[in-house]
């Protein structure tokens, strides 16, 4: 640091050393990537203050008015605002209903990914450390969860658990975290043997200080681009339950059950209900998963050099 | 690379494959001793969590019912039973092939499900005929030709298949090709044709016309991840020194692209195309959804929405019987086409 005080270089230049920094900036390269950075951001940003953007309160009946039911996108209400994406049955602005479902299925796929992600990784990387029957018996699950689909699995979970917003949450929960599991152990085996855990253990750490705080920083980069996939994943399988109509009950509407609600209407060529949500769906998921992609090949290091 | 693909459940004790004929039948009786204690487990699981969750008393008996009739129903069906004894009974039902009767149909489960397996293994196949024949040639076309546009539009398509929910994608099928364009239609069956006694639709016109959405939309996830394995091997494989050789010897491309670079990427595309066909059993229950397709992907949805047990129950069992007899399948296959398998298992 001394060196670089000597030498001139801004406290920007010495962060693009250090290795998130270099990461940041690799993935900075692609320009596709920094953009899908952005839809997202926007997407999450709309999200949180979507009661603030939205025209109107979609769940608020008082405002609601029947006679401004199926508009077409950018037609005038009977009170002469415009609903600039139209109106679905009950004359509830779809703008409005697509931010605040988009709260919902975020939420669902983000929350559900982050449980996943501590209960998976904890203990991918304990089987991996510890090894012997606790090891082979965690795998043996495992394997036996992801042989099956996980839209069935988490079918499975609703019939039992039933509708609702934590209920779909758990599910998930059960489905994701036996992929992150699988990549800790996966890349914490590789990592295992190495002189600086040998070091720590010479050191006569505990076993969790060993785990947690040196173990686990060196399998990170592998566990967030499964992570951001799994977000995306998430949101499409909470869509997909929705839209069988065995997700969210229709008091929480997620962007999967205004597109179900929609539906009934599309044969008849109002295709705005589904339509619209649809899209700011298959956005969010497109998006995520490119910044996936691209993480994949940053910090891959298998595909470096 | 491969999403959704999992490991077999049995990876250890590779199928030993080989000159000796006896290996392979003691492996697949291993295998499907294995698969009973599997099937004995997931019954247990299934039974514990749709019968013995949430109280099956509520939906049998009317809300009006006075407490005599209460207790008479739940002593008829046995309700009142430790749950030892009840799953006793479940258990020495299904090995007689008795899931219960549906109760909206008053109809023998496994008979209702049994009678909806054709139309969705129909429209399975339909779909994994059409991942076969474009996957395989888009992705060899565009594993050859990696720069041209077509290759890049190819892969373009298969990005977006791959991430996109296919429900979505469903739907702005029934958008475009059935409503504003008009050409094919959206929902049924169409007009069927008894084969061995099975209603099939495929060998109608009408048939076939109501088949092509669904099928399309059921291929796309595994038609995308067949163009991406398909390109990946191809490049990998002719970069070979075999290829090269074959080149070099004057082979005409039609016998190179056929014998030399398909057969040696065909090993990965099996093994998935196996395990893709079981998520294609579980997806067909979108897809039928979406374009009223009479399969058993529909009766279970429609069964959950009315919360009919034994249907639920009855699907549930069918499929892990179903999930066995496909990785069982997969596994044998792959240690018979893939002859490092076999030399391993030698030394």
């Amino acid at each position: 640091m001394r060196k670089d005080a000597i030498s001139g270089k801004g406290a920007l230049a010495r962060f693009r050393e250090r290795p998130l920094g270099k990461a940041i900036a690799e993935y900075c390269e692609s320009v596709s990537a920094v953009m899908a950075f952005f839809v997202v951001l926007i997407f999450v940003v709309a999200a949180l203050f979507a009661s603030l953007i939205a025209p109107q309160n979609p769940y608020d009946l008082a405002k609601l008015d029947l006679l401004d039911g199926t508009l077409e996108p950018l037609s005038k209400s009977f009170s002469g605002s415009v609903y600039l994406l139209g109106t679905d049955e009950q004359g509830r602005d779809m703008l409005s209903a697509i931010l605040y479902g988009l709260r919902i299925s975020l939420s669902v796929g983000v929350i559900s990914t982050i449980v996943a992600f501590v209960f998976g990784t904890s203990l991918g990387l304990i089987a991996a450390y510890k090894g012997g029957r606790f090891e082979s018996i965690l795998m043996r699950i495992v394997d036996l969860q992801l042989s099956f689909p996980a839209l069935l699995i988490a079918l499975v979970l609703l019939v039992v658990l039933g509708q609702g917003v934590d209920k779909i949450t758990l599910a998930l929960v059960i489905v994701h975290w036996a992929y992150f599991a699988r990549a800790a152990r996966g890349s914490a085996m590789a990592e295992r043997n190495r002189e600086y855990i040998e070091a720590a253990r010479a050191l006569r750490l505990g076993d969790l200080r060993i785990i947690f705080r040196h173990l686990m920083p060196n399998v990170m980069p592998s566990i967030i681009v499964i992570a951001t996939t799994m977000v995306a994943r998430a949101i499409s399988t909470e869509a997909t339950l929705s839209f069988l109509g065995i997700g969210l009950p229709i008091t929480e509407p997620s962007l999967g059950l205004l597109i179900s609600n929609g539906f009934r209407y599309l044969l008849s060529g109002k295709y705005w209900i589904s339509f619209y949500p649809g899209i700011a769906l298959v956005v969010v998921i497109v998006a995520l998963n490119m910044m996936g992609d691209r993480l994949r090949d940053v910090l891959n290091p298998r595909l470096k050099r | 690379m491969i999403r959704g693909v999992a490991g077999s459940p049995w990876a250890s004790p590779r199928p030993p494959c080989g000159k000796d004929h006896n290996t392979v039948a003691v492996f697949i009786i291993r295998r499907l001793l294995q698969s009973v204690v599997l099937v004995l487990v997931m019954s247990l699981l299934v039974f514990l969590g749709v019968y013995a969750i949430g109280n099956p008393a509520d939906i049998l008996i009317a809300p009006d019912a006075t407490e005599a009739e209460r207790v008479e129903v739940i002593h008829h069906f046995g309700l009142d039973q430790p749950l030892y004894a009840q799953y006793g009974k479940f258990f020495a039902n299904a090995v007689q092939g008795d899931l219960g009767r549906s109760f909206k149909f008053n109809e023998s489960a496994l008979k209702l499900i049994a009678e909806r397996i054709p139309a969705t293994l129909e429209l399975a196949f339909a779909s994994l005929f059409l991942t076969i024949f474009l996957g395989i040639p888009l992705g060899l076309y565009s594993g050859f030709k990696p720069n041209s546009i077509s290759s890049k539009l190819i892969m373009g398509f298969s990005a977006f298949g791959f991430s996109v929910p296919a429900f979505w994608l469903g739907l702005m099928m029934v958008m475009v090709f059935a409503v504003f364009l008009g050409w094919l239609p959206a929902s049924g069956r169409g007009q069927t044709v008894n084969l061995f006694g099975v209603p099939v639709s495929f060998l109608t016109w009408d048939g076939i016309r109501h088949m092509i959405l669904p099928a399309f939309n059921l291929a796309c996830f595994k038609l995308s991840l067949i163009i991406r394995l398909t390109r990946a091997g191809t490049q990998e494989v002719i970069r070979s020194d075999y290829v090269k050789y074959a080149k070099a010897k004057g082979l005409r491309p039609a016998r190179i692209i056929l014998v030399h670079v398909l057969k040696n990427t065909l090993i990965p595309i099996i093994t998935v195309l196996g395990m893709e066909f079981g998520r294609t059993i579980a997806f067909a229950t979108v897809t039928e959804t979406i374009f009223a397709w009479p399969g058993m992907g529909k009766l279970i949805i429609d069964s959950i929405s009315i919360l009919d047990r034994p249907i639920i129950v009855a699907y549930l069992m069918i499929i892990v019987v179903m999930f066995i007899f496909i990785n069982l399948i997969v596994d044998v296959i792959y240690s018979a086409l893939d002859p490092r398998v076999r030399l391993e298992e030698r030394r």
